[in-house]
């Protein structure tokens, strides 16, 4: 092991290599993804497929991890591929100036995959993918809620999906009223409120979360895991409603339907 | 091309649980892989496991374990039935990496073919598989040549490579 | 599934009639399905979802967005479903059971030019 890695050792004696296997891929690169390409830089995974489409703009920069006044105009992919390149000379990376779903043959190789994204319908149609072609899928997000009369609440969520196991639509993150929701507010969501420290939290534990399913160093891969995030109270925990889970095999995404879809002629 | 076979480890599981058991005469049992192809005819998804009833095991003293025309059809039958490709699937007790012996190597590859003659648009093979390790080949759609798989993982919570 | 005579009606829409799931959704796949007069192009393959998703009783999306002199808000771009890409315009069936082929001619009724 390389003497930049001696500090992580615990995590196993394979790990490393097993760390530089593994092909990660991350859907968007703002607040969340930022953090997340720079700690799976610093932890030493040496292949990578990461997509946004969209440039960097001055309101980012309160958030956009490694972002500089410099790269206003400059696509968030650069500034993605100068963190990992910065630390990781002879990584691979794909690098995708596009929705994911425009180039999802990019990601059919990856092991895992972290959604960074901002829609409902993304991240159902990612978790499909990712079902499809057995990869873990691992999301984050947070959200600020105005409510009358009192102060902003703020929350977000860590979720690992993973191949046979409960998928979003099994935790109640993803659900057709949710959906219907936002299909219903296309075009008026507007700019959703963003800060960096609740990304650094949730990003981080997203990366503790994939450290530990390649390495498996707590001694257990848990799945799926669903952590909740309290902004205003700071506190990240397990979501109360995976004690509630009905059943530990997805209705949605049964084993058997894994792969290409099967038509069927009528 | 990077051939990868995933496995769900809840089909390993089911796979090593039976293929570990032990048989009246075969010194080792087979079993078959359901997969599936993806859109990149170098991802191939393993989507189930099925067993080899003890009694369509045939007595052969020159072979570890071999499997009789009921076995067969009823590999042949899946793919109809099912829209899946047969993956032949045995165990060898040991750590470490493995490959296969001189009878497998005579035996597997044809009825493999015989798999692809029943539907050529999906991938049909052979894995091997060890306490730790696997090896296998697979005949993707279209293709008259075994390809060596080269990345073998096993996916849950964790991912494990073969 | 669905009723065989609702099969048998779509069909003579569209003879190269598919089903698939997913996440537990059915879906309908129309190939090579004509367009209304002045659509560009002129053919393309259609997906219906008959039970309805995302707050729609039903939705028919297609494999390309349909240039038309109707003002459309094609609220779905690029939505991945059984492993292609499809879009699709917010239109509203009404409500009652209306029988498959139905569906498809009213969702269609939307890129007419009257």
């Amino acid at each position: 092991m390389s003497d930049r890695y001696q500090r992580q050792s615990f995590l196993g004696e394979n790990s490393q290599p097993k760390i530089e296997r593994v092909r990660v891929g991350v859907v968007g690169l703002g607040g969340g993804g930022s953090h997340v390409v720079q700690q799976l830089a610093h932890i030493g995974f040496q292949d990578y497929v990461i997509c946004d489409p969209q440039t960097v703009e001055d309101t980012n920069l309160n958030r956009l991890v490694g972002g500089r006044l410099k790269d206003i105009g400059q696509p968030k992919l650069a500034v993605a591929k100068r963190i990992v390149r910065g630390l990781q000379r002879k990584a691979k990376i794909k690098a995708i100036a596009d929705r994911w779903q425009t180039r999802c043959d990019e990601f059919i190789f990856c092991d895992v995959i972290f959604g960074c994204l901002d829609s409902f319908q993304d991240r159902d149609e990612i978790e499909t993918f990712c079902r499809r072609h057995l990869i873990i899928y691992i999301d984050i997000g947070m959200d600020v809620h105005k409510v009358e009369n009192d102060p902003p609440r703020m929350a977000g969520q860590v979720i690992l999906s993973a191949p046979g196991g409960p998928c979003m639509k099994c935790l109640g993150f993803i659900t057709p009223e949710g959906m219907a929701q936002e299909a219903a507010a296309y075009g008026a969501a507007g700019h959703r409120p963003q800060v960096v420290w609740p990304n650094g939290i949730l990003a981080s534990s997203a990366v503790g979360v994939a450290v530990n399913a390649i390495t498996g160093w707590t001694g257990k891969t848990p799945s799926p895991v669903y952590l909740s995030y309290d902004g205003n109270s700071g506190l990240v925990q397990v979501h109360p409603r995976l004690e509630y889970l009905l059943t530990t095999q997805c209705p949605h995404y049964p084993l058997g339907k894994a792969g290409k879809p099967i038509l069927q002629q009528l | 091309m990077q051939l990868t076979l995933r496995i769900p480890k809840a089909v390993l599981d089911e796979a090593m649980g039976d293929l570990k058991r032990p048989h009246a005469f075969a010194y080792e049992r087979v079993g078959f892989f359901r997969c599936r192809p993806t859109s990149d005819a170098g991802l191939v998804v393993v989507s189930g496991y099925d067993t080899v009833p003890d009694g369509d095991y045939v007595e052969d003293p020159g072979a570890g374990a071999c499997i009789g025309a009921t076995a067969i059809q009823s590999a042949l039958q899946r793919i109809l039935t099912h829209n899946t490709g047969q993956i032949h699937v045995h165990w060898h007790e040991h750590d470490g990496p493995t490959g296969p012996s001189k009878t497998d190597l005579r035996d597997q590859p044809r009825l493999v073919g015989s798999f692809q003659n029943m539907d050529d648009t999906l991938p049909h093979g052979i894995v091997i598989l060890s306490n730790t390790h696997a090896w296998g080949v697979l005949l993707l759609p279209g293709k008259k040549r075994f390809q060596p798989i080269k990345k073998m993982s096993v996916v849950a919570g964790g991912i494990d490579f073969l | 599934m669905y009723p065989a005579d609702q099969i048998d009606e779509l069909k003579e829409l569209c003879p190269g009639l598919c089903h698939f799931e997913e996440a537990g959704t059915g879906y309908l796949v129309l190939p090579a399905m004509e367009m209304p007069p002045g659509c560009q192009p002129a053919k393309v393959d259609m997906l219906l979802c008959p039970g309805g998703r995302d707050g729609y009783p039903s939705r028919l999306f297609f494999s390309e967005k349909i240039q038309t002199a109707k003002q459309l808000n094609w609220n779905a771009l690029n939505f991945r479903i059984g492993e292609r890409n499809w879009h699709g315009y917010s239109w509203r069936t009404p409500g009652g059971n209306l029988r498959l082929a139905q569906m498809v001619i009213t969702h269609l009724s939307a890129l007419q030019c009257n």
